[in-house]
C-alpha cells in the first residue's frame, strides 16, 4: 500500500510563526542581558539562522522565474513575459 | 479570467532588492556566528573561517554596491524632473496613526484595519532599518574593521574596538528587523507561503485594493483624470 504524505503546506504556517517568535525572543533575552548562554539561546539562535537560510532559498525560488524570462527575452526577441498579464 | 495586475516595483528596484537581500542574508550567515561562537560555531567550522570571512566581504561589497546604486537611482530620478521617488517611502504622521490603528485592530479594539498608502508603516520600518542599520552604520563600521591598517592610523585602538561592538550589536538589531520582514512576506495570512511581488514587480489589483486601499484610490483616480 502506497502511503500518501499527510504534510500540507498550511501546517508549516504556525510553525513559522513559532520560529519567528522564538528567535525574536532570543534576541530580546540576549539584548536585555537576562540570558546570554544556554540551551534556550542555542535553540533560538539556530532557529534564527534557519530562518535566514529559508529566506535565501525563497529568494532563489522567487528569482528563478524573472531570470528565466530575462534569458528567454535575450534568446527570442519576440518573447513577451507580460502576455499573461493584463496591463491596461 | 485574467486578473488586472498593477506595477508596484520597477526593474531596477527588483534587481537592487535581490542583490541587497542575498548579500544581507549571506552577511548574517557568515557574521552572526562569530558573535556567538559557542552556539553557532558550527557554521564557520563547516565553511572554514577564512572562506567564511572572504564570503562575508564579498557580500558586503554587494550590499554597499546596491546601496550606492539606490542612491544614484534616487538622485537621477530627482534631477531628471520625475516625481519625487522618496514621496511614498518617507515616513509621516499618518504612519504613526496607522501603527496605532493597526495595534488597536490587532488587540480587537477596532473593527477595521487602517487603509494604507503604497507602503505601510511596517514596510517603512523595514526599509529604514535596512537603509540606516545595514547600509550606513554596518557599512561604515565594517569598512573600518576591514581596513585596520588605515583605521588604526586615523583612530585609537579603543575606538576601533568600540566600532567592532557597534558592528556586532547592530547586526543583531538588523537581524530582528529582517525576522519581522520574514513575517510580513511569508507569514501574513494573504501572502503565505511567499509573496512574489518583489520578483515580478506586479501585484494583483484585488490584493492592492485589500492591502493598500489609499494607493489603489490614487492610481484609479490618476487613470480617470
Amino acid at each position: 500500500m502506497k502511503l500518501k504524505p499527510n504534510l500540507n503546506i498550511m501546517t508549516l504556517k504556525p510553525l513559522g510563526i513559532v520560529f519567528v517568535t522564538i528567535s525574536l525572543l532570543t534576541f530580546v533575552l540576549i539584548y536585555t542581558g537576562i540570558m546570554k548562554h544556554g540551551i534556550i539561546i542555542t535553540i533560538g539562535l539556530n532557529v534564527a539562522m534557519l530562518l535566514v537560510l529559508v529566506q535565501i532559498i525563497a529568494m532563489i525560488i522567487g528569482l528563478k522565474g524573472p531570470l528565466c524570462d530575462f534569458y528567454r527575452m535575450r534568446i527570442h526577441p519576440l518573447y513577451d513575459p507580460e502576455r499573461s498579464f493584463n496591463n491596461e | 479570467m485574467s486578473q488586472k495586475m498593477i506595477e508596484r516595483f520597477s526593474q531596477p528596484q527588483i534587481g537592487a532588492h535581490a542583490i541587497a537581500a542575498l548579500s544581507i542574508m549571506t552577511l548574517y550567515l557568515t557574521g552572526i556566528p562569530l558573535l556567538f561562537p559557542n552556539e553557532l560555531g558550527w557554521i564557520p567550522e563547516l565553511i572554514g573561517l577564512t572562506k567564511s570571512m572572504f564570503i562575508h566581504r564579498i557580500a558586503a561589497i554587494g550590499l554597499i554596491g546596491s546601496a550606492i546604486y539606490y542612491l544614484v537611482y534616487f538622485v537621477l530620478q530627482l534631477t531628471s524632473g520625475n516625481s519625487n521617488p522618496l514621496k511614498n517611502v518617507l515616513p509621516g504622521v499618518h504612519d504613526v496613526k496607522d501603527a496605532i490603528a493597526d495595534m488597536m485592530y490587532a488587540f480587537g479594539m477596532k473593527k477595521e484595519k487602517p487603509a494604507y498608502r503604497k507602503y505601510n508603516w511596517l514596510e517603512k520600518v523595514d526599509i529604514f532599518s535596512v537603509a540606516i542599520f545595514d547600509a550606513v552604520i554596518m557599512g561604515i563600521t565594517g569598512i573600518v574593521l576591514w581596513t585596520p591598517w588605515i583605521s588604526l592610523s586615523i583612530m585609537s585602538k579603543s575606538t576601533v574596538l568600540v566600532l567592532k561592538e557597534i558592528h556586532g550589536g547592530f547586526a543583531i538589531l538588523s537581524l530582528c528587523g529582517i525576522l519581522l520582514h520574514f513575517y510580513v512576506v511569508h507569514l501574513t495570512p494573504s501572502r503565505f507561503p511567499m509573496d512574489k511581488t518583489m520578483f515580478t514587480g506586479k501585484m494583483d489589483e484585488h490584493e492592492v485594493l485589500h492591502e493598500y486601499k489609499l494607493w489603489h484610490d490614487e492610481i484609479t483616480q490618476g487613470d480617470t483624470k
